[in-house]
């Protein structure tokens, strides 16, 4: 007879679906919405990107040595280098086709083997504000850093610049003297200067690592909205309790069944339509969202349900087992949600809150039930990593959902 | 078929049903009169096992009704005094449901619901929403599912109340037709004209206590053959009352501020009432005149009448 009650219940809101879906609909669009402000873009779409032209005019191992630099993986995520004839790039830089222009000047490898003076060119894009100063440190540090290295080899530079005035043909041996030495000196500076010259380091915090991915923004978003969104449509469910006593449909059910029967089976249907709440917007938040997730987790998920909204079923239960009237319920209701949400980090993630309400948040369902969710979807906790979670809500379940049959019975008995 | 003995029901201060007894006979439709705020309601939501009393036993079938359980319900249909429907669903989805909850299901209860559907004249409407009925149908849909279960007891609480004259008509004529059936009903209502059209016994009750009880005869005999005879106007106390001892077989019933109620024998005409008033002194703005009916029961028992 209670599967009666609770068929018919549900046959009265798939004929009156609107409202229904209305809220079942707000948590997918509130993630949608939040997940498209905050979702973290590419990362070659964010990152600066310098174009850098270069003329290369002197066309010796030294050039070809900066060029090399530019194209290592790490600065070739920073730097697009195209070569430019000699004189082609100055026309480029004037049409704002590039960040920066840097000239290598014809006999710049000769000059720094001989330890004579030498400068580049840097020519910057003064319409462009970040790429044309990164290129100018960039070449500052590979000037230094070559001036440097010019500065350990000083040795056997000195060997070759000698052997080259006097065009001195190389033995296998000699050669191999030089290459030693060359290595000895290079083995010291190795990890510190080259290979490679320069690296960047990116480097993201331990916070923010969960959220780098777009797919976890929205796991992350759904999750903390979704707890606020049940325990709303469970109120708005709740209001049958009102709706059938006003109708007298609730009086005549009590007198076929007794009175127990009717609160159960209305219990049963507020618990139902959350469960099947929860399952619809995970159902299309997961592959609209592109949420990626696995069996494992999703199992996991579905398991939590039955436990996360047994307690919010009894939160809400419990607020209109108290309530005299449909008003005290509706405006009781909405502001428990609100409190518990607000504690519970589904409006303001919990570590943007202050010291003191991160604390107490443990008091809020709502606190629980987006921590687990967050720890299943975001860290692939199982479920008896999230043990205290479903001991805390199952308690919670029980301590309220006794009660609130217990008075709703008396309630309506008087 | 339901025996009610010495049913007390208080909600705090207030006696709603005081000291209550009454038994109504198999097949017979019972009336239960009383103004708003009698205690009608109160003690059909004990007998439907709605309140639990404060005291006395209430039997259907000799079960007792707070310990009873589902045979007790199965014996008992009841149509509560507000259309208790769902609005959503049709007559004939409405009536499946209520039929659902008794263990109703398959050929039996559609042929039960064909039955009813027949009986109350909504055959036609059957499969369009309930919201799109007008009153007197939603009435006696509301019959209908009160019947789904075949009780043997069907109380009927003020079923008439808020609908038009002709939906009245078929509403009365579908409740003869029930008893005529065999079922047992018992009638609240507020209309005397109803109770006296309908019911073989009747009790009235007023302030939670049953004030007369019995046939219609037995209750007519209260006032007799004699006429109320309501004055309303400018007078003394003193003058109403010595009013009696100026015309014979007069008697006063009660006395207000500008109001006074006699009865006097049929076999005195109102005429000389009228002059015996002039002469005391009385400044008459209106004067009414009940013949002897069950409104003058009620009026002479409880100084007012039924519908105030």
């Amino acid at each position: 007879m209670i599967g009666q009650l609770i068929l018919k219940d549900f046959r009265r809101r798939i004929r009156q679906p609107t409202g229904y879906l209305i809220l079942i609909a707000m948590p997918l669009f509130f993630a949608l919405l939040m997940g498209l402000i905050f979702q973290p873009k590419e990362q070659k779409e964010t990152a600066i990107r310098v174009n850098l032209l270069v003329e290369d005019r002197d066309e010796s191992a030294v050039s070809r040595f900066i060029l090399g630099a530019f194209g290592n993986k790490e600065m070739g995520d920073l730097f697009h280098v195209t070569t430019v004839d000699s004189g082609a790039g100055r026309p480029m830089m004037d049409a704002g086709k590039a960040s920066a222009l840097l000239i290598i000047p014809e006999g710049l490898g000769e000059s720094l083997l001989n330890q004579r003076p030498a400068s580049l060119t840097l020519i910057k894009n003064p319409s462009e504000a970040f790429a044309p100063k990164i290129a100018e440190e960039t070449v500052e540090i590979l000037a230094e850093g070559g001036d440097r290295l010019i500065t350990l080899l000083q040795g056997p530079l000195q060997i070759m610049r000698l052997n080259a005035a006097s065009d001195h043909e190389y033995s296998q041996v000699e050669l191999g003297i030089i290459a030693f030495q060359v290595y000895q000196i290079m083995r010291k500076i190795d990890g510190i200067l080259i290979p490679p010259l320069i690296t960047l380091n990116s480097q993201t915090s331990e916070a923010d690592q969960s959220t780098d991915d777009s797919s976890n923004i929205f796991a992350y978003l759904l999750a903390s909205i979704l707890v606020m969104s049940i325990l709303f449509i469970l109120e708005v469910i709740s209001r049958d309790f009102f709706d059938e006593q006003e109708k007298n449909t609730f009086k005549r059910q009590r007198i076929a069944m007794g009175m127990s029967d009717v609160i159960i089976a209305k219990l049963i249907f507020v618990y139902l339509s959350g469960l099947f709440a929860y399952f619809l917007v995970w159902a299309v938040g997961i592959p609209s969202f592109g949420i990626k997730i696995t069996l494992h987790q999703g199992i996991d998920l579905a398991v939590f349900a039955f436990v996360l909204i047994a307690a919010c079923t009894g939160v809400i239960s419990f607020i209109f087992a108290l309530a005299k009237t449909r008003s005290q319920a509706q405006s009781v209701a909405p502001a428990v949600i609100l409190g518990f949400s607000m504690l519970g980090g589904a409006m303001v993630p919990l570590n943007n809150l202050p010291q003191f309400i991160q604390r107490i948040a443990v008091i809020s369902p709502v606190y629980w039930g987006i921590d687990a969710m967050h720890r299943i979807t975001l860290e692939n906790a199982s479920l008896p990593e999230i043990g205290r979670h479903l001991l805390i809500l199952s308690a919670l379940a029980t301590a309220l959902l006794v009660p609130s049959l217990l008075i709703q019975q008396r309630k309506f008995r008087s | 078929m339901l025996k009610i003995t010495d049913l007390t029901k208080r909600y705090k201060d207030l006696v709603a049903v005081d000291n209550v007894s009454f038994t109504v006979n198999e097949g017979e439709i019972f009336g239960f009169l009383g103004p708003n705020g009698a205690g009608k309601t109160t003690t059909i939501n004990c007998i439907c096992g709605l309140l639990k009393p404060d005291a006395g036993t209430i039997t259907i079938d000799g079960l007792d009704v707070t310990s009873g359980g589902s045979d007790v319900r199965k014996k008992l249909g009841v149509v509560p005094q507000d259309v208790a429907l769902y609005e959503e669903f049709n007559a004939i989805e409405n009536l499946k449901f209520w039929g659902g909850l008794y263990g109703l299901k398959g050929q039996a209860l559609t042929a039960r619901i064909d039955l009813l559907l027949e009986l109350t004249g909504l055959k036609e409407r059957a499969k369009s929403a309930v919201k799109t009925y007008s009153g007197g149908m939603q009435r006696r849909l509301n019959m209908a599912a009160g019947l789904i279960h075949d009780p043997r007891l069907l109380l009927l609480d003020e079923p008439t109340v808020g609908i038009d004259p002709q939906a009245r008509h078929q509403m009365l004529d579908t409740i003869r037709e029930i008893a005529r059936q065999g079922t047992t009903i018992l009638y609240t209502t507020h209309y005397m004209d109803e109770a006296e059209d309908l019911c073989g016994r009747l009790a009235i009750i007023d302030h939670g206590r049953i004030l007369a009880l019995g046939t219609q005869n037995e209750i007519q005999q209260i006032v007799g053959e004699n006429r109320l005879l309501k004055v309303t106007g400018v007078f003394s106390k003193s003058v109403a009352e010595s009013l009696p001892g100026q015309m014979s077989d007069l008697n006063l019933l009660s006395i207000q501020e500008n109001e006074a109620l006699y009865s006097l024998p049929i076999k005195h005409t109102t005429g000389a009432f009228l002059e015996t008033l002039i002469k005391s002194g009385f400044e008459i703005d209106n004067l009414s005149i009940k013949e002897p009916s069950l409104d003058s029961v009620f009026i002479k028992l409880t100084g007012r009448e039924l519908r105030d």
